[in-house]
């Protein structure tokens, strides 16, 4: 995991308590966006007169249309109506005595304009597609006033809910313009193919998006929630020790390796630790040229570096582990297994501990780290075998996978070399 | 002997949960729980695991020299079933291997490309006395050689991975041949999964755990599964015992205990139920 971040409490040991979670949110698209303008937009519905049967189409809408609009033949005009403006839009005054008909609808739908990445994949791993992301000035002489957003994802009956999208996020400079999608004011399932979700009231957003127009969208989905550590020991290792102290935890001491913002000796201070996440110790490295046997009918084939077979050899030096010097005695495939053993000639210093280090990382038939190891096994995936009687040996062992075998890993013949780190 | 078992929430497993096992002979062994569908410790599964690695490290410990001294070439194996030996395989190069050797030459002369150009080759005269085969006397041959692609063919065997060796039964009555296809656990799992998650969840802790599968020459794959394993006398005593199963043998005479090197169960697929268990002993012919 990771420590708390400043400005939180923070402890040595922090085993006991409960770990705070942090919240933190989760981007479906990340892209730029670019806005294009339709600058005359109507949207007119039908009214019948007073007098008798009679309509006429009356503008109840008028103004500038920005944003994204990835459709040339629209989707919101023409013979199509949409119940999404009828409860944005407020009925014309002229005709309170008359009967709306039908529902309002664009006349002169924008075309396609603006540009952004309209494909990404939803919390629920479905794929979507922005078919439209745009917002309305009204015009100073437009009968409703109501500043709107709308986004619309292809495809109707589109899931409402969070996995689907948790809110839009436009950025310009330092401005940040949200609309979550719970709070729309209308959520269209959908007449032409689209399912669409309006905000209204948006006066101040719509206008700094007119003034100002934003150059990159997020598509956010469920937040995520995220458990962080409040003791240094709970995360960096030693937790299960009483006595560990301040000094354990040096850049390449005790318990940590390479990890930035540690000091190597002199002062250190709990808010060194800050958001920090652990970073193993290198315990040794070196090159091991395996030896093979074929096994017989009822023994398993085995490859690799065993001192006490006179299998294979290891060229990696001797290191501190759980207080003591050991050094590295066995590393093969076995019985479809990798087995790892740490040695040492002290047998009086009671059962190792399955702790102390994370992973075992393999670089195949090489004798360096160049690029990415070939297989990374860790220690809190494997079994560990001590004994409290012979304390000399500490093993872990790993079993094949559906993503890796290791009933031949390193090899069937003699003298390959391959590249270990013990982090 | 006594083990505890305790299962605890732990940082140090991958899952948060560790199960932990402590015998009396000083061995600490710990692992990943394994879990339920509801993420509980399956105790039971977990348990076995860990026995089931801890006997084979035993066994490596205690059996590897043994085992490793013996001549490959020149082998005696014996099977026991129901409390009784019921067969005997001879090496090859034996004497009582070369007359089998002979009848198998005369008899089935195209069978296969040589039936004794690898010393490790097995035979055996036998009488079945549990299914598939009939009553009727048998050789078995066992090569350690690689079934050629035309061998596999002409009983429909169309595996990705074999063990290093198979097996063919020869009818001396009938003249018919059965191929024994011996695969690893994972191609078990691939080539029949509902009888490999079975056979898994009826055996004892178990390692070292390979199928054999038995072809007539249509093609035909028998219902009857034979599973081989290693485990520890007691384990394998106190799992017959829990299961109405027939130990293989006498289990205090040490003349097989100090010589047995793996066991054999049949499982039939049909009513689900593993009925025969079988203890094999390996050693140097005289």
């Amino acid at each position: 995991m990771t420590l708390v971040a400043s400005g939180n409490s923070i402890l040595l040991q922090g085993t006991s308590d409960t770990n705070p979670t942090t919240t933190t949110t989760t981007v479906l698209n990340n892209t730029s966006f670019s806005t294009g303008i339709d600058t005359a937009v109507n949207i007119n519905r039908s009214y019948e007169v007073p007098e008798g049967d009679d309509f006429e189409d009356e503008t109840e809408w008028n103004g500038p249309v920005l944003g994204f609009h990835r459709q040339s033949g629209g989707f919101m005009g023409g013979g199509f109506v949409y119940s999404s403006w009828t409860s944005i839009l407020n009925r014309l005054s002229i005709f309170t005595a008359g009967t709306p008909s039908g529902h309002a609808t664009f006349i002169g739908e924008p075309g396609v304009m603006g540009n952004t990445t309209s494909t990404y994949t939803d919390a629920s791993g479905a794929s979507r597609t922005i078919d439209a992301l745009i917002w309305g000035n009204p015009a100073s002489n437009s009968p409703d006033s109501s500043h709107w957003v709308l986004f619309a994802l292809a495809g109707t009956s589109v899931t409402n809910s969070d996995n689907t999208f948790k809110s839009i996020q436009l950025f310009q400079g330092s401005n940040t313009y949200e609309f979550t999608r719970s709070s729309a004011s209308v959520y269209d399932t959908g007449e032409n193919g689209r399912s669409v979700w309006i905000w209204d009231n948006k006066t101040t957003e719509v206008n700094a998006m007119t003034t100002n127009s934003p150059v990159s969208l997020h598509v956010t989905g469920p937040d995520a929630t995220t458990s962080v550590n409040t003791g240094i020991a709970e995360e960096m290792g030693g937790a299960d020790s009483a006595d560990v102290k301040m000094s354990d935890y040096y850049k390449n001491g005790t318990f940590i390796g390479e990890l930035t913002g540690l000091p190597t000796s002199g002062e250190i201070k709990f808010s060194d630790f800050y958001s920090k996440t652990h970073v193993g110790l290198q315990l040794t490295s070196g090159t091991m040229t395996n030896g093979y046997n074929s096994g017989g009918q009822y023994v398993p084939p085995q490859s690799g570096y065993a001192d006490s077979l006179s299998m294979g050899s290891w060229s990696g030096s001797s290191f501190t582990y759980d207080g003591d010097t050991v050094e590295i005695n066995d590393l093969r495939n076995f019985n479809g297994q990798m087995f790892l053993s740490f040695y040492r000639s002290n047998n009086s210093q009671g059962s190792f501990n399955n702790s102390g280090w994370t992973s075992m990382k393999i670089y195949l038939n090489q004798t360096n780290n160049s690029g990415s190891p070939d297989l990374t096994l860790n220690r809190t995936s494997a079994t560990f075998t001590g004994s409290a009687t012979n304390t000399t040996y500490a093993m872990w062992t790993w079993g094949s996978t559906n993503t890796y075998s290791l009933s031949s890993y390193f090899g069937t013949s003699t003298g390959n070399q391959h590249y270990i780190e013990i982090v | 002997m006594s083990i505890t078992y305790t299962h605890f929430k732990s940082n140090q497993s991958i899952n948060g949960l560790i199960s932990k096992m402590v015998h009396d002979d000083g061995t600490i062994m710990e692992s990943p729980s394994l879990l339920n569908d509801d993420s509980t410790v399956n105790e039971s599964r977990s348990e076995k695991h860990i026995l089931a690695q801890y006997e084979f490290l035993k066994l490596v410990e205690t059996q590897g020299s043994y085992f490793e001294s013996i001549e490959s070439n020149n082998v005696i194996d014996r099977t026991y079933m129901n409390g009784v030996q019921i067969r005997t395989d001879y090496s090859v190069g034996n004497v009582e291997g070369q007359v089998l050797v002979k009848q198998l030459k005369d008899t089935w002369p195209d069978e296969v490309e040589s039936y004794d150009n690898n010393g490790m080759n097995l035979v055996a005269m036998y009488s079945a006395t549990r299914p598939p085969y009939d009553n009727n006397p048998c050789i078995s041959f066992y090569s350690w050689d690689p079934a050629s692609s035309e061998l596999l063919e002409s009983f429909g065997a169309d595996y990705n991975e074999y063990m290093n060796w198979y097996g063919l039964k020869f009818d001396t009555v009938t003249k018919d041949v059965l191929l024994k296809a011996v695969i690893p656990s994972g191609e078990m799992l691939i080539a029949d999964e509902d009888a490999h998650n079975a056979v898994m969840d009826l055996l004892p802790a178990n390692n070292f755990t390979f199928f054999a599968r038995v072809h007539d020459k249509e093609g035909i794959v028998n219902e009857n599964v034979d599973v081989y394993f290693q485990a520890f006398t007691n384990t394998v005593n106190e799992w017959c015992d829990d299961n109405d199963l027939k130990f293989p043998f006498d289990i205090n005479d040490n003349n097989i205990t100090d010589k047995l090197f793996i066991w054999g169960c049949v499982y039939n697929k049909t009513s689900g139920e593993i009925t025969h268990v079988k203890g094999y002993t390996r050693e140097t012919a005289d």
